[in-house]
């Protein structure tokens, strides 16, 4: 389905695509890359009919002419069309810096297309989203933007972002990609191929442990094919205690979707079905999971939700020394290098009763779908997924989601720790935390519905009971789409 | 008249529009980014009938009214009466009392989230001098709203010391004097003069404090976020998150709508009952 695009629309699309690979054909000197444009030449010109009225005549001739020919035609239309029109394209995001993208994005980018301008800015998470909703609701949003998984599926469904589905089948080699990163941003279901988010790269969770803590008490390194026992046992020599109150604790149990979720799920239990119309973490499988949490805490070697934020949050519980071993997103790497008493390395998340899976959640980029420029965003979005974008714009603790530029050596060795390479082979496993409709709200409906857990106040059945209750009540009032209502 | 025009149009279009704007929406389903679909009354009747967080959200308000109100008016009273004493740097001190109200308040929140913190903040810290131990304050589903509460009455307790204190240099001498020579001890002279001609102003002080703690946002947002599992969630919080998180402007509206009745109904109440203790006279 092709929701927001036209034909006519598409066709525009092509034709400025078709175009510019000409452009830049044409701008070559050696032979074989003229040889390239005469393949193309039939259909560029074919769209150009639909844009440009005024060429109509020109154009129709260079479908008719020789091969040879069409080569010296394309020359000639391009001399007489008139330069680009000037193209100022907006943008927001929440990760990264303004200078990173005017660096490493949009001078590349520009200098090959030169009657595009961009204003990059940077918006903190915390007031991200009031002002993109904001913006959207006053038809003024960024002609294109740094999209969450988390809200992707609700902002396509209201209409807001642009389908990138037909464009990324059209110039898309989707071999050189990890495209299962992209079946985050599918809509409505994943395995669809409409798109409205494209994923540059993604964060996976990774088990992160403190060397130091380890070598103090004697245990051994976390390994590659450690389970969830070995987690457990390691978490108890880790954990240090001065009369009732533990003053070190081994391992956290997180209430968050960078963990619990594909904790639940390694155990074959389930959040949400794949269609996301039914919550069922009250089985029997998710709740052992969830129960497995509650007995760290009741065997003393995981903090409480609160013993936790009371020392600031999981960060600050590992920076201090105060956690031996945590599981989160790979995107805490940069921060915990930055903290120089620390001593950590990275392993990949253990294997679970049933299976090693590992959250991830990809850093994305939509069109808006009201932007004039969309052709321009989505050349832009091509460049910045592309083989030629510098691997030091992506910030550390990203996979991208070209696969030349994640396995090359430059890549690769920005970690800085030996267990940054296992931040690569956890793709493998990597699943998302059941990012479909409504995520934003049946979440909090998750989380504090658990949250009881993860104090220690209630039982895992009765808390998943009422959780799944109240996200069952949010899931059913869903807007579906008619195709998969 | 033509002077007036301006404002008029103003008062009619920005406030009483938006209201009526807002009882419209309120039997829709809207978004703000489709078209809104008219639902009559479903908002509502949902809301009484099938949403629990609605429900524990009011009560939680009420939790949050019924203990901040009486003991925020009497900490501000005490307080005025501290600094209506002719002391030297007595405005020194009034505007120490008055700085809570108006400092930012993501900045105090700051504060009183170290001061919260059962590891290394100050409060838990007295506490075990005096030999207890201390809560797990907002990470605590038990003591997460005495936490927010207690942060509420300090926040507002500069502004009604003010209106405390205007209210006790309202009162003439005259009435001490004639007191203290009949030989009536200080706390009889406070029973019955100051009590009885400060009711206006006491009053006035519960009214705007009821309302007040009906829409009690800021302390939640900065503090709890409406958590731990739901502990702090009221239902002014809750009406921001239905608009502006979820995007259920509908039910936003009409959770509104309920608050306001709540709010009217309650200060309808206090205008009747208080021709039972407020003196005018």
């Amino acid at each position: 389905m092709i929701s927001n695009v036209s034909r006519r629309r598409l066709l525009k699309i092509g034709a400025a695509g078709g175009l510019g690979a000409a452009a830049l054909a044409i701008a070559g000197c050696g032979e074989t890359q003229i040889v390239e444009v005469v393949k193309e030449v039939p259909v560029v010109q074919e769209k150009i009919v639909e844009k440009v009225v005024t060429q109509e005549v020109e154009v129709q001739k260079v479908v008719e002419v020789e091969k040879e020919k069409i080569v010296e035609k394309v020359v000639t239309v391009e001399a007489a069309m008139p330069k680009k029109a000037a193209v100022h394209l907006n943008f927001n995001t929440w990760w990264g810096t303004v200078e990173q993208y005017t660096a490493e994005v949009g001078d590349p980018f520009i200098e090959r297309n030169p009657h595009v301008s961009i204003d990059w800015q940077v918006t903190p998470w915390g007031e991200y989203w009031q002002k993109m909703q904001t913006q959207a609701v006053s038809n003024q949003l960024p002609d294109f933007f740094g999209q969450s998984v988390a809200r992707n599926w609700d902002w396509a469904n209201k209409g807001l972002t642009f389908n990138m589905g037909p464009l990324i089948k059209r110039d898309i080699d989707e071999s050189l990609h990890y495209t299962d990163i992209w079946q985050q941003g599918r809509y409505p279901v994943k395995g669809h191929p409409d798109q409205y988010m494209m994923p540059m790269e993604t964060v996976v969770s990774m088990l992160y442990f403190n060397v130091d803590l380890f070598d103090d008490a004697g245990a051994d390194y976390p390994e590659l094919e450690w389970t969830f026992d070995n987690w457990e046992e390691a978490g108890a020599q880790l954990t240090k205690k001065e009369g009732d109150k533990t003053t070190q604790f081994g391992v956290w149990g997180r209430n968050s979707n960078a963990f619990l979720d594909a904790f639940i799920n390694s155990n074959g239990g389930v959040v949400l079905t794949p269609d996301f119309k039914t919550c069922e973490l009250n089985g029997p499988l998710s709740v052992e999971m969830i129960a497995r949490c509650a007995s760290w805490i009741e065997q003393g070697i995981g903090p409480t939700d609160a013993q936790a934020a009371d020392i600031g949050g999981g960060a600050q519980l590992f920076t201090t020394g105060r956690l031996g071993m945590d599981i989160t997103g790979s995107w805490q790497i940069d921060a915990y290098l930055k903290s120089t008493d620390l001593n950590f390395d990275l392993m990949m998340v253990p294997i679970g009763p049933q299976e090693r899976i590992i959250y991830g959640g990809p850093d994305s980029w939509s069109i808006s779908s009201g932007s004039p420029h969309f052709e321009d965003a989505w050349e832009l979005v091509k460049f910045a997924i592309g083989d030629e974008r510098s691997y030091k714009n992506f910030p550390l603790g990203r996979i991208a989601s070209n696969i030349a530029v994640s396995t090359s050596e430059e890549f690769r060795s920005k970690g800085r720790v030996p267990g940054y390479k296992y931040l690569f082979d956890s793709v493998e496993y990597m699943k998302g935390a059941d990012f479909g409709p409504s995520w934003v709200e049946w979440r909090g409906a998750f989380s504090n519905g658990l949250a009881p857990v993860f104090l220690g106040e209630k039982g895992a059945q009765e808390a998943a009971d009422e959780a799944t209750t109240n996200i069952q009540a949010i899931l059913d009032k869903v807007p579906w789409p008619a195709e998969v209502a | 008249m033509p002077f007036l025009f301006p404002t008029l149009v103003g008062m009619v279009v920005f406030t009483h529009g938006a209201v009526f704007a807002a009882f419209f929406i309120s039997l829709t389903r809207w978004d703000a980014l489709t078209p809104w679909e008219w639902i009559g009354i479903n908002n509502y009747r949902d809301m009484f009938l099938e949403d629990k967080l609605f429900a524990r959200s009011m009560v939680q308000t009420g939790y949050y009214t019924l203990a901040s109100v009486p003991l925020g008016m009497v900490a501000s009273l005490l307080a005025a009466a501290l600094v209506n004493q002719k002391l030297k740097f007595m405005t020194f001190y009034r505007t120490v009392f008055f700085l809570p109200g108006i400092t930012s308040i993501v900045a105090v929140a700051m504060v009183w989230l170290w001061l919260y913190n059962p590891d290394f903040g100050v409060i838990n810290w007295l506490l075990e001098i005096v030999g207890i131990s201390g809560p797990a304050w907002l990470g605590s589903t038990k003591w997460a709203m005495p936490a927010v509460i207690i942060f509420g009455i300090w926040r507002g307790l500069g502004y009604n010391m003010v209106i405390f204190l205007a209210g006790l240099q309202g009162i003439p001498d005259v009435y001490y004097e004639a007191a203290e020579v009949d030989g009536a001890s200080r706390f009889r002279r406070f029973w019955h003069i100051t009590l009885p001609l400060l009711s206006p102003t006491t009053f006035f002080v519960l009214i705007i404090s009821l309302i007040g703690s009906f829409q009690v946002f800021e302390q939640t947002y900065v503090l709890t976020q409406g958590g731990p599992a739901y502990a702090t969630m009221t239902i002014a919080y809750y009406i921001f998150l239905q608009a502006f998180q979820w995007f259920h402007m509908g039910i936003a509206s009409a959770l509104s709508f309920v608050l306001f009745l709540a709010v009217m109904v309650v200060t309808v109440i206090q205008f009747g009952l208080q021709r039972r203790w407020v003196h005018y006279g």
